[in-house]
């Protein structure tokens, strides 16, 4: 750095001497407009607390609400479901089950012994069926045991009417046996 | 790799509060700043009322930019910045004319032009840099009065640092020249 710059920079200062135009500062402060202040912030902090305190409020309300009808729905539904759909359900197989015994007893079962037998297979699934009630008295809600009566009065239906088939045949073939018994050679 | 510390400004509450976008704390700012930023852009465009928009201009920028200000420099050496870039955008950069010296001769000039002679009243200097070409003018308020090295200004004129000192030696041999010729009269 030669003389003159070192001159130069040693008065640095003395060369930044101009002076914008006169009103200057109020132009400049006029061109600082507020930022525009966002609605959010405009509310007042009071009023911000009382609005969430309101939200909060009314929250618990609707939350206990919800809580006390699902609690309400929870344990409605043994005296709803067991003599509305189950109830119409038992009712509907039982009065199927009735028919096929009836059915049975109108087919002619030639062995007296081979209907006992029949019988008691039908008792010893309607035992297993108490079980079955006893369950669903001790545990009303469990729909496991709603499902598996149900089941046990399809299957039930499904071997009555399988016996009902197999009498059937057995009594189609003793007649036929019986004609050509009956023709006279 | 450990982060750079931030620069120690003096005013740094001032600047935390325009970060915050504090009004007062922004004009604040530009009380302390204003004449030397003011005085930096009158040096590139010459026009005292374009050079006061500039500086305005520039403060308004810079705190809507605040957030991008890192504290790697000084705030005056950014603002400074700022306000240098948007100067050398109004005369249009693009159209200036800078001529690459050859490295030889801008040395032989660089050792001659240490005269005793050479006026050294600040206010004269001062007077005489405004007569310079703009390139000239330019490169030497930059990197005589602003404090940027050539490669600084390089890259701020989109120009090579070579050509920035060429220019520079060029531009002081001028500025000499314009001293003695005033002295003479």
């Amino acid at each position: 750095m030669n003389k003159f710059e070192k001159h130069i920079r040693t008065n640095r200062d003395q060369f930044d001497s101009f002076e914008p135009s006169e009103g200057h500062m109020a132009r400049f402060r006029k061109k600082l407009i507020p930022a525009p202040v966002s609605f959010y912030a405009r509310i007042p902090y009071g009023l911000k607390v009382a609005a969430v305190l309101l939200l909060v409020a009314v929250s618990s309300v609707l939350i206990y609400e919800q809580a006390q009808l699902y609690y309400t729905s929870r344990q409605k539904p043994v005296q709803v479901i067991v003599p509305g759909e189950f109830g119409e359900a038992r009712i509907y197989y039982t009065s199927l089950i009735n028919e096929k015994y009836s059915e049975i007893d109108r087919l002619n079962i030639a062995d007296p012994g081979q209907k006992e037998i029949l019988l008691k297979e039908m008792e010893e699934m309607d035992r297993l069926f108490h079980f079955l009630q006893k369950d669903l008295q001790a545990n009303p809600t469990d729909e496991r045991i709603l499902s598996a009566m149900i089941t046990h009065y399809q299957m039930k239906l499904e071997i009555m009417g399988h016996i009902i088939q197999q009498l059937e045949k057995v009594n189609q073939i003793n007649s036929t046996y019986e004609s050509h018994e009956s023709t006279e050679i | 790799m450990a982060k750079e510390p931030a620069y120690p400004n003096i005013h740094q509450d001032l600047i935390d509060r325009c970060r915050k976008g504090d009004r007062e704390a922004q004009f604040r700012i530009y009380g302390l700043y204003y004449k030397a930023l003011y005085n930096t852009s009158l040096r590139i465009v010459k026009d005292p009322g374009e050079a006061e928009d500039i500086m305005q201009e520039s403060f308004l920028s810079a705190f809507e930019k605040i957030g991008s200000y890192s504290g790697t420099v000084s705030f005056g050496a950014w603002l400074r910045k700022i306000v240098v870039n948007r100067s050398l955008d109004s005369i249009k950069k693009q159209k200036l004319s800078f001529e690459t010296l050859d490295e030889r001769v801008a040395g032989d000039l660089s050792e001659n032009d240490v005269q005793d002679d050479v006026p050294v009243d600040i206010e004269r200097i001062r007077d005489a840099i405004m007569k310079l070409p703009d390139g000239f003018r330019i490169v030497l308020s930059l990197y005589l009065l602003e404090g940027y090295d050539h490669e600084e200004i390089g890259q701020i004129l989109n120009i090579s640092g070579s050509t920035s000192r060429s220019q520079y030696t060029r531009a002081r041999q001028k500025l000499i020249g314009i001293l003695r010729s005033s002295s003479d009269e």
